[in-house]
C-alpha cells in the first residue's frame, strides 16, 4: 500500500494522533503547574507530587489499587493461562460455546456486569452471613474480568506456533512433562507476559466495576479520582492521575516491545 | 558418529555402513537380525480418507531407503507412524526387531528431520541439537561433545549461538539434521526435508545427505514426491499410490522395469502403448502393437507375467536412437513433428503411424545434420529396452 | 524376536483406542480428563461469576420493586413496558427516549470513528513495515490508559474558560453563552476518543491486506480517485469496516463514566440510567431490565460481528 500517501492522509492522521493524546497530554501538563484553580498556566512545580506523599486516603487508595491489581492478575493469569491451554490442545463439549461466552467481558458494557456481579454478591450475602463488599469482592470481579483477556492473548500465541514443535519434542526423547517445560512453557510464555500486563493495566484502571462491587473503606484509585472529579479536581488529582497513566502507557509499551521481540522470531 | 555412544540404547549401532544387496529379494524372513524396520498390513483411516490401506514394508538396517509418492499418497503417515507420532488402526510394527507401537514416540530409537525443520525458536543452534540428549540426562560434558561433533560433521559449526530466525533455509535444514542425528537413532526419519529449498542447493545437499548416510551407516528413511531426488539418494525406493505400495526395488529397476503405468510415468518420462502378442520364443516376444510388429525381450523374472495376449508397453525416450542404432535393433520410420533443445539434450516429438513418440538424445555434438520439424527419421529401439506393465 | 501371527494379533487387540496427540499418545478418553483439569478451573468460575450473575439479572428483570425497594419476586413484564414507554398515564417518551439516544449516540459515534479512523488506517498501512508496529501501538495506548483520566482530561481541554471554548466564541461559532462541556458535543468527543482505537485496529487489518494493483487498475480505466474509492477500495474493506462500527458501537452506546462526567443530569444513556436504578432510585428489578436490553442490542452487534469476520483471524485486542 504504498501508493496511498497522499500528504493529505498524513495530515489528518496526524490531528487524530494529537486528538487521542490530548486528554493525557493536558492532565500530564496541569499535574506540573502552580495554579490551583483555572486553566492557566502559571509556573512550572512538582509540588502537587510532593503533596501526595502526605495525603492519607490517596496513598491508602493507591495501596489498594495495587493489592488488588497484584492479587486479581496472579490468580487470572493461573487460571487464565491453564485455561487457555487447555482450549488449544483438548476437546470438551461445549468448548465452542464456552469460547463466545469468553468473549462476553470484552464486548459488554462494564456497566452490565458490574450491576450482574453487584446482584449476586448481594445474593450470596443473603445466605452468607459475614460476607461483606469489598476487597474481596472487587477482587473476584477482577479475576472474572480479566481471566478473558488473558486466555485470549495467550490463546493468540499459541496458535501463532507450529504444532510440530511439541511433536518435535516428543520426537527427540522428551515426555509430556519435558516437552510442556522445556517447550510449550517457553513459546507460551511472552503471551503469558502480555496477557498478565494487559490484565494487570485493566485491573489499575477500571473504575465501573470496582464501583460497583466495592464496600465501604475500600476505596482505590480510580475510585478516589472519580469522587474527587464530582466534588471539584484539585492539582494532586491530575498528578495522581499522571502517575497511573505513566505506569499504563509503561505496560502497554512494555507488552509491545515484547509481542515485536517475539514476532520477529518466527 | 566418530564417538562411541554412552547412550542406553537396547539396540546396537553398525559401526560401519555394510550395504546389503540391493538385488537381493525383498521378501527377507522377519526374523533377520538385519531389519530395522518391520511393517505389516498398516491401515490408517482420517474419517473417510484412507491414507494408508494395509502397507507391509521391510526396512534393512543400513540401508538409504526412500517412500516416493505424490501428495496425498500416504507416505507422509507411514513415516509419522514409524516415528510414533500418529498410530495405525490396524497392523504392526517392529523396530530393531521389537514391537513398536506400545512405546511412544520419545521411547523409540527413531528421530525425525520435519519438513518445516520443527527447530525450537527460543533456543539457539547448539541449544537446538543438545536437546535431545538433555532430555536424556547426559552429563554435560558428553553433551558438549557430542553436539560440538555433530556440528562438525555437518558444517554448522559457525552458527552455534544463532537462533533458528537467523538462520537461511539450507542451514535450517542441516540444524535439523544434525538436531536428531546427535542422538545417533537406529533409524533417522526425513519428511521431505529438501521440500522447501531452490533447486540448486538441493542438488548439493542431496549428494552431502547420501555421503553422510554412508559414513555413518544409520538407516535413513526419506519421504519424498521428487523422483530425481529418490532415484539420487536412495538404495532402495517403495513407489506409493493411494495408501498402497505399488512397487518397490532399487532406482534402476523402478526406472528400467516399471511394474504399473502409474510407476512408469511417476518416475521418469516414458512412452506407453498396447500391443497384441504374436509369438512367443523363450524371452523373445514379438507383437503387433501401432508402431508397428516390435520384437521385444524381456528378463528372465518377468516372463512368466505374459501368458497373455494383450499387452501394455513402454520404452523411455533415451532408449529410442535417432542414429542408427544396432543391427537387429526394431526399426520404425517417423516424421519429426517438433524438436526442441534442453541444453544437454534434444527432445523431438516423432510420429509414427497415429502415435506420437518422445525420443531424447544427449547432446554429444555428433550429429552432422541438424533434424527439422517435418524430416523424416529412422528410430531404432534396441528389444531389451522394452517394459512390459501389468497393468 | 519372532512372534507368531497369533501372538502379535493378540498383542494388536489389547492395545488400548487410543491417538496421537502433539506427540503424546493419549486414549481416547484422556482428552476430557485433562480438559477437565485445565479448563475445569476457569470455565466453573466464568460460569459461577458471570453466566450466574447474567442470568440472575435476567430473572430479576422479570421481578417487582417493593415499596421499599425490596425486591418482590412476582413475575411481571411490566419492567420492559415501562422502558418501552408504558407509563402509569399512558404513553411516557422519557424512558423510550434514553433506549433511542443510547443508539443514536452509539451510532453517531461509530460514524464519527469511521470518518477519523480511515485516514489513520491508510496512513499506518503506508508505513514502511518497522514503523508499523510503533504506530499502531501509538493508537492503541490511550485505549489502555484510565478512561477516567481520558474523560476528565477533556472536562479541562473543553471547560467554559478554556482556550477552545474561547476561541469558538471569538470566531461567533459558539454563542456567548454556549458551552461544550456540559453537553453533547463534549460527550460525543470523548466517546470518539476512546473508542476510536476499536475502529483502527480493524480498519488496518482490512486496509493492510488491499491490493494496491485493483485501485491503480480503476483510475486506468478512467475512474475518478472519489468514484475509485467507493467503487473499488470500499468493498473490499467492508469486514474491517463493519467489525470497527460493531466495536464502536457496543460500547459506546452502553457508555456510563463519559455521559455521567461530561453530558450533565439530561444526557442520561443506558449506562446511566441502569446506574440510576441501582443506585440512587434503588429499583433493580427496572434497572435489570434495562440491563438485559443492552445486553441485547450486544448480542445482536455480536453477532453481526461474527457473521463478517467468520472465517478470517478474530481481530485482536490491542
Amino acid at each position: 500500500m504504498k501508493t496511498r500517501r497522499s500528504p493529505l492522509t498524513g495530515l489528518a492522521a496526524v490531528l487524530v494522533f494529537v486528538f487521542l493524546y490530548a486528554p493525557l497530554a493536558v492532565v500530564l501538563v496541569f499535574s506540573f503547574n502552580v495554579a490551583r484553580h483555572g486553566t492557566m498556566w502559571e509556573g512550572f512545580t512538582v509540588d502537587w507530587y510532593l503533596r501526595l506523599l502526605d495525603n492519607q486516603a490517596a496513598l491508602a487508595a493507591a495501596f489498594n489499587t495495587l493489592q488488588l491489581a497484584c492479587t486479581s492478575t496472579l490468580f487470572a493469569t493461573c487460571l487464565g493461562t491453564a485455561l487457555a491451554y487447555g482450549m488449544s490442545r483438548y476437546e470438551f463439549p461445549g468448548k465452542r460455546l464456552f469460547h463466545h461466552v469468553l468473549h462476553i467481558p470484552v464486548f459488554i458494557p462494564d456497566i452490565v456486569l458490574a450491576v450482574a456481579l453487584l446482584l449476586f454478591f448481594a445474593l450470596v450475602r443473603k445466605f452468607l452471613a459475614g460476607f461483606e463488599l469489598g476487597m474481596t469482592t472487587m477482587t473476584l470481579a477482577h479475576i472474572t474480568l480479566q481471566i478473558p483477556f488473558i486466555a485470549i492473548v495467550v490463546r493468540a500465541r499459541m496458535a501463532d506456533c507450529d504444532p510440530q514443535l511439541e511433536e518435535a519434542a516428543a520426537d527427540l526423547g522428551a515426555g509430556p512433562w519435558l516437552t510442556f517445560r522445556h517447550v510449550t512453557l517457553p513459546l507460551m510464555m511472552p503471551g503469558i507476559v502480555a496477557g498478565s500486563l494487559l490484565a494487570f493495566t485493566l485491573s489499575l484502571d477500571d473504575f465501573v466495576v470496582s464501583f460497583f462491587t466495592t464496600g465501604p473503606g475500600a476505596t482505590t484509585l480510580p475510585i478516589l479520582i472519580y469522587s474527587s472529579v464530582k466534588r471539584g479536581i484539585t492539582p494532586e488529582i491530575h498528578a495522581l492521575a499522571s502517575l497511573i497513566l505513566v505506569v499504563s502507557a509503561a505496560t502497554v509499551v512494555t507488552v509491545a516491545f515484547l509481542r515485536g521481540r517475539t514476532e520477529v522470531k518466527r | 558418529m566418530t564417538v562411541p555412544s554412552s547412550t542406553t540404547f537396547w539396540f546396537i549401532l553398525p559401526c560401519r555402513f555394510t550395504k546389503t544387496n540391493p538385488l537381493q529379494p525383498a521378501e527377507t524372513n522377519a526374523a533377520d537380525g538385519s531389519l530395522v524396520v518391520e511393517c505389516q498390513q498398516l491401515t490408517r483411516r482420517f474419517g473417510q480418507f484412507e491414507a494408508l490401506a494395509g502397507v507391509s514394508l521391510n526396512i534393512r538396517r543400513g540401508e538409504f531407503f526412500s517412500l516416493l509418492g505424490p501428495s496425498g499418497c500416504g507416505k507422509t503417515t507411514l513415516l509419522r507412524i514409524i516415528a510414533g507420532l500418529d498410530l495405525p488402526d490396524t497392523g504392526e510394527l517392529r523396530i530393531g526387531g521389537l514391537p513398536a507401537l506400545h512405546l511412544p514416540a520419545w521411547k523409540r530409537p527413531v528421530n525425525t528431520v520435519f519438513q518445516n525443520y520443527a527447530l525450537f525458536p527460543h533456543l539457539s543452534v547448539s541449544e537446538n541439537i543438545a536437546f535431545g540428549l538433555r532430555m536424556k540426562r547426559l552429563p554435560s560434558a558428553d553433551i558438549v561433545r557430542r553436539t560440538t561433533s555433530v556440528m562438525e560433521l555437518t558444517q554448522i559449526l559457525p552458527l552455534a549461538g544463532r537462533h533458528p530466525h537467523e538462520l537461511s533455509g539450507g542451514q535450517k535444514q542441516r540444524v535439523a539434521l544434525a538436531r536428531a542425528l546427535v542422538n545417533e537413532p537406529a533409524v533417522l526419519l526425513l519428511d521431505e526435508p529438501m521440500g522447501a529449498l531452490d533447486a540448486k542447493l538441493r542438488k548439493e545437499l542431496q549428494l552431502e545427505l547420501r555421503q553422510l548416510q554412508r559414513r555413518l551407516g544409520i538407516t535413513f528413511v526419506h519421504v519424498t514426491h521428487d523422483q530425481d531426488e529418490a532415484l539420487a539418494m536412495s538404495d532402495r525406493v517403495a513407489v506409493m499410490n493411494a495408501g498402497r505400495i505399488v512397487q518397490l526395488g532399487t532406482p534402476d529397476e523402478l526406472y528400467d522395469r516399471p511394474k504399473t503405468s502409474f510407476v512408469a510415468e511417476f518416475i521418469g518420462v516414458c512412452n506407453l502403448f498396447e500391443g497384441n502378442l504374436i509369438r512367443r520364443t523363450k524371452q523373445l516376444l514379438e507383437t503387433e502393437t501401432p508402431l508397428g510388429r516390435l520384437r521385444i525381450e524381456l528378463p528372465a523374472t518377468t516372463i512368466e507375467l505374459s501368458e497373455r495376449s494383450r499387452l501394455r508397453l513402454g520404452v523411455r525416450p533415451e532408449r529410442i536412437a535417432m542414429d542408427g542404432g544396432q543391427p537387429g535393433d526394431n526399426r520404425l520410420l517417423g516424421i519429426v513433428q517438433s524438436i526442441s533443445s534442453s541444453g544437454p539434450e534434444t527432445i523431438a516429438q516423432v510420429r509414427v503411424g497415429d502415435t506420437l513418440l518422445r525420443v531424447t538424445e544427449l547432446n554429444m555434438g555428433r550429429r552432422s545434420v541438424a533434424l527439422h520439424a517435418g524430416d523424416s527419421v529412422e528410430l531404432t529401439i534396441s528389444p531389451g529396452n522394452f517394459f512390459l506393465l501389468e497393468d | 524376536m519372532t512372534s507368531a501371527p497369533t501372538e502379535s494379533t493378540k498383542v494388536k487387540n489389547r492395545r488400548p483406542r487410543q491417538a496421537v496427540h502433539f506427540g503424546e499418545p493419549l486414549p481416547l478418553g484422556a482428552h476430557l480428563c485433562r480438559a477437565s483439569w485445565l479448563c475445569g478451573p476457569s470455565v466453573t468460575w466464568m460460569m459461577l461469576f458471570l453466566v450466574g450473575p447474567l442470568l440472575f439479572v435476567v430473572a430479576m428483570s422479570f421481578a417487582q420493586r417493593g415499596d421499599d425497594g425490596e425486591i418482590v419476586w412476582r413475575f411481571t413484564t411490566e419492567n420492559y413496558a415501562r422502558l418501552f414507554g408504558q407509563g402509569a398515564l399512558g404513553f411516557d417518551p422519557v424512558q423510550p427516549l434514553i433506549l433511542a439516544r443510547s443508539l443514536g449516540v452509539g451510532l453517531l459515534t461509530a460514524i464519527l470513528c469511521l470518518l477519523a479512523g480511515l485516514p489513520v488506517a491508510f496512513f499506518i498501512a503506508g508505513l514502511p513495515h518497522r514503523w508499523k508496529g510503533a504506530a499502531l501501538t501509538l493508537v492503541v495506548i490511550p485505549f489502555w490508559t484510565n478512561l477516567l483520566v481520558r474523560t476528565y482530561g477533556w472536562q479541562l481541554i473543553l471547560a467554559p474558560d478554556g482556550w477552545i471554548a474561547r476561541g469558538l466564541r471569538t470566531a461567533n461559532w459558539l454563542a456567548a453563552d454556549g458551552e461544550l462541556y456540559p453537553g453533547w458535543p463534549a460527550v460525543l468527543i470523548a466517546l470518539v476518543c476512546d473508542y476510536l482505537p476499536f475502529m483502527i485496529l480493524p480498519l488496518y487489518t482490512s486496509v493492510e491486506k488491499l491490493d494496491p494493483a485493483l485501485e491503480e487498475a480503476a483510475a486506468d480505466l478512467g475512474a475518478s480517485p472519489l468514484r475509485a474509492f467507493w467503487s473499488v477500495v470500499l468493498p473490499q474493506i467492508r469486514p474491517g469496516l463493519i467489525a470497527g462500527c460493531v466495536l464502536v458501537f457496543l460500547p459506546a452506546s452502553g457508555q456510563f463514566v463519559i455521559p455521567d462526567l461530561l453530558g450533565g443530569a439530561k444526557l442520561a444513556l443506558l449506562g446511566n440510567a441502569v446506574q440510576q436504578q441501582f443506585g440512587a432510585s434503588r429499583d433493580w428489578p427496572y434497572g435489570s431490565a434495562i440491563a438485559v436490553v443492552a445486553l441485547l442490542v450486544m448480542g445482536a452487534g455480536l453477532w453481526l460481528h461474527t457473521r463478517v469476520t467468520r472465517g478470517r483471524r478474530e481481530v485482536a485486542l490491542p
